[in-house]
């Protein structure tokens, strides 16, 4: 049972037998499979027991701290996923019959899955394997086992529901993991063979999308698998191995906390320049009224306003400070500090309004610059990501999981429907010199059928055929009829407002062609 | 619609060009004609069959008139309708080709009407036609508005079966041509007026009219009838 493409494709090239002329494509993943500490998204073909195959299973090796994982496969007895700070698999979990049938197989115990981390942690993790023990795992309730394809029997393991502490995961997946007892997933069947050519064990079972994406966009480098949710198994089909689910006491609600969704980072963005926007509006306002406060006019001065309201200030007369004067602020320590002068100088004018002492003002003052102070180290805190394992064991790989700004999101250009392509404007060098040179216009009419030997002339003058009318002949009446009697039998739509019978009135012409290979019947008649 | 004619005398065949503007109103014109001939054939004697009724699915008010509208042909003929297909004939093709939408409107300007003006006997120049039906409008207190140059054109009748009624002849110059006895037809013009309705007009006045001009006819004789044409 292949497993792989490159499974299928060794197998291939061994059957060939050639190794000279192995198939390119056959080399690259050969190359690829030798060097490849950090997989690539790749498809895999893979049958369960009951021969049906799934098709282009999609494991993604996506990577966050935000995202739920499970397992797909069988874990060894070393093995200890590190992905997301969670271990899924613990030792004292695992049922001694796995370990039999472990030891049967013989199957290299590779301490870690290779795909899980980068090699840089890959080998960190090496290095800090035996000092780190991880001790997750306690909390966790049930432990799902795993399974290998060709094992059979009765599922032990319920797939708990609702299980996790994530609403998200519970929304998503309630309902289908309600009815655990019936359901039989699919398993990816990639616990079989060698460590080595497997997946990586935890898969993310991308019920929440989002998050996966989002950590993506992000740069997150960390690898994680993650079934595609459209790929999601179908219930009823016996299945091979098992998906398990994570461990539910993750430290989800922390990953989801800590990550701003691009919704919530627009938001951020839009309210700032609106407060801003407001904030010049008032400014403005108040150097044309002349009724500006103190406060503001030393920040107008010192240039820490707009260039606007700077030229606006210019024009009303308010003369920047000097630089003896700035220096001599910056000494006393002014009311117009960098940091807090917009909130000093907005409550400086609100209490012109509201009647207060100064006394009174500076306590306000001072207890709100208080708050805002804690509000930001609490907003700072709460975009800190969260202290993982994973962060503990590396703190200089936590740079790289920093999520960056969001890229700008590639604006979607609409083409328009080219409805004439092909039509107009095809044939427009016929009206060229060299097109003419090329084709000349002949007399004569081409018939113009499925020819093999394509003409495009031939097809210009289809085209042209077409927008000529069509001709119908009526022979044998009466040479005296009427115009009227032609137009009083066309077909009237009635379901079309304005549908006409499409006659042309034609004109009268003379017309006769004097040549002995002119067919008079027509030419002749012709008026 | 072409009415075609006979290229040298203008006479009508009885043969006539529909031209459409596409493909689906010629076969809906077809369509349309057929089913109102066969209606006119189960129809001969004024005695509708219900069969028709069923395949017209109209009222039976409906049915009558568009029998009567019928017109085209009898109902006891034969219906010789048919498209025509390309390749075209070089006379159907340069019918289809200068009667699109395109030439049509290149020659909008050129809306004058056309009057076959015929004389069932006698030979007259357009100078005595002018001369008479310049009369006949001082008499109608409004001259016919005919096109000045080429409102009168003369039909130029070369062959055909020689006329006894012939009373001019055309000489020629070469004794070879002097034995073949020359044959003149009867007068036919093309008349050109600046309008169409004016052209109708002068049809319904001057149709089968006497052409009462003492040269044409002599003392014994009957004056020629006009035979005065519309060409649409």
């Amino acid at each position: 049972m292949y497993q792989t493409l490159q499974e299928i494709e060794d197998a291939k090239v061994q059957k060939n037998g050639d190794r000279g002329e192995e198939p390119r494509r056959a080399r690259e993943i050969r190359r690829k499979s030798s060097n490849s500490v950090t997989q690539k998204p790749f498809r895999t073909r893979l049958r369960n027991d009951s021969g049906l195959y799934i098709k282009h299973l999609q494991l993604t090796k996506i990577a966050s701290p935000t995202t739920r994982t499970y397992s797909t496969q069988r874990r060894t007895r070393d093995q200890k996923p590190v992905g997301d700070g969670t271990v899924l698999d613990s030792d004292h979990t695992r049922s001694p019959e796995e370990d039999s049938i472990k030891r049967r197989t013989n199957q290299p115990s590779s301490s870690q899955p290779k795909t899980l981390l980068s090699r840089k942690g890959h080998e960190k993790i090496k290095a800090k394997k035996a000092e780190n023990e991880p001790s997750n795992g306690e909390g966790r309730t049930q432990e799902p086992t795993h399974r290998s394809p060709t094992q059979r029997g009765p599922r032990d393991s319920s797939i708990p529901s609702g299980h996790g502490s994530g609403a998200l995961w519970k929304s998503l997946t309630k309902e289908r993991w309600d009815a655990s007892d019936s359901f039989k997933p699919i398993g990816t069947a990639v616990g079989t063979g060698d460590d080595s050519k497997r997946l990586d064990g935890t898969v993310t079972r991308a019920k929440s999308v989002n998050l996966v994406l989002e950590s993506v966009a992000k740069g997150s480098s960390e690898e994680v698998s993650a079934i595609s949710p459209l790929q999601a198994p179908p219930f009823g089909v016996p299945a091979s191995s098992s998906i398990c689910q994570a461990d539910p006491n993750t430290e989800l609600n922390q990953g989801t906390s800590h990550t701003l969704s691009h919704r919530q980072i627009f938001l951020r963005k839009y309210r700032k320049a609106r407060d801003l926007k407001k904030k010049n509006e008032r400014w403005r306002r108040a150097i044309i009224d002349g009724s500006l406060h103190e406060s503001t006019l030393a920040r107008i001065r010192s240039g820490q306003v707009n260039e606007d309201i700077l030229e606006l200030a210019k024009e009303h007369g308010i003369v920047p400070y000097t630089p003896e004067e700035l220096t001599q602020l910056k000494s006393t320590d002014s009311v117009v500090a960098m940091e807090g002068g917009t909130r000093s100088s907005e409550l400086d004018e609100d209490k012109d309004q509201h009647g207060l002492d100064e006394h009174h003002m500076q306590k306000i003052q001072r207890a709100v610059s208080a708050d805002m102070k804690d509000a930001h180290e609490k907003l700072n805190v709460s975009r800190q990501p969260p202290k993982t394992l994973y962060e503990e064991l590396f703190p200089e790989e936590k740079e790289a999981s920093v999520p960056s700004s969001p890229q700008p999101q590639s604006k979607i250009v609409i083409k328009p429907f080219e409805w004439n392509k092909g039509l107009v404007g095809r044939w427009d060098h016929f009206n060229t010199k060299e097109g003419l040179e090329k084709y000349p216009p002949v007399e004569t009419e081409i018939a113009v059928s499925g020819a093999p030997d394509f003409d495009p002339y031939e097809v210009e003058q289809a085209y042209q055929n077409v927008l000529q009318p069509v001709a119908v002949a009526l022979e044998g009446v009466s040479p005296n009829l009427e115009e009227s009697d032609f137009f009083r039998i066309t077909p009237k739509g009635a379901h079309i407002e304005g549908w006409t019978s499409g006659i042309i009135k034609g004109i009268f012409q003379r017309l006769y062609f004097p040549n002995k290979h002119t067919d008079w019947r027509y030419s002749d008649t012709i008026p | 619609m072409i009415q075609s004619r006979e290229a040298l005398t203008l006479e009508p065949l009885g043969k006539y060009w529909i031209l459409f503007t596409s493909e689906v109103a010629a076969l809906a014109y077809i369509d349309q004609t057929i089913r109102l001939h066969d209606f006119a054939q189960k129809n001969v004697g004024g005695i509708m069959l219900p069969s028709t009724v069923v395949t017209m699915s109209t009222s039976e008010e409906d049915l009558q008139a568009a029998l009567r509208s019928f017109s085209l042909v009898p109902g006891q003929h034969k219906l010789e309708m048919v498209k025509l297909r390309m390749p075209y004939q070089p006379g159907e093709a340069h019918m289809v080709r200068h009667s699109g939408p395109k030439h049509l409107k290149d020659l909008q300007p050129n809306e004058e009407g056309l009057v076959v003006f015929a004389l069932t006997s006698g030979v007259a120049t357009s100078r005595e036609i002018k001369d008479v039906l310049d009369k006949d409008g001082r008499a109608r207190n409004m001259l016919w508005g005919l096109v000045e140059d080429t409102g009168i054109q003369e039909l130029n009748v070369l062959r055909g079966e020689p006329s006894r009624s012939a009373k001019r002849t055309v000489s020629f110059n070469s004794t070879k041509d002097a034995e073949w006895v020359p044959y003149t037809a009867p007068s036919k013009f093309v008349l050109t007026f600046k309008d169409r309705y004016e052209a109708r007009r002068f049809v319904r006045e001057w149709h089968r009219r006497p052409f009462t001009q003492p040269s044409l006819y002599g003392t014994d004789e009957e004056p020629p009838i006009v035979l005065a044409e519309y060409i649409w």
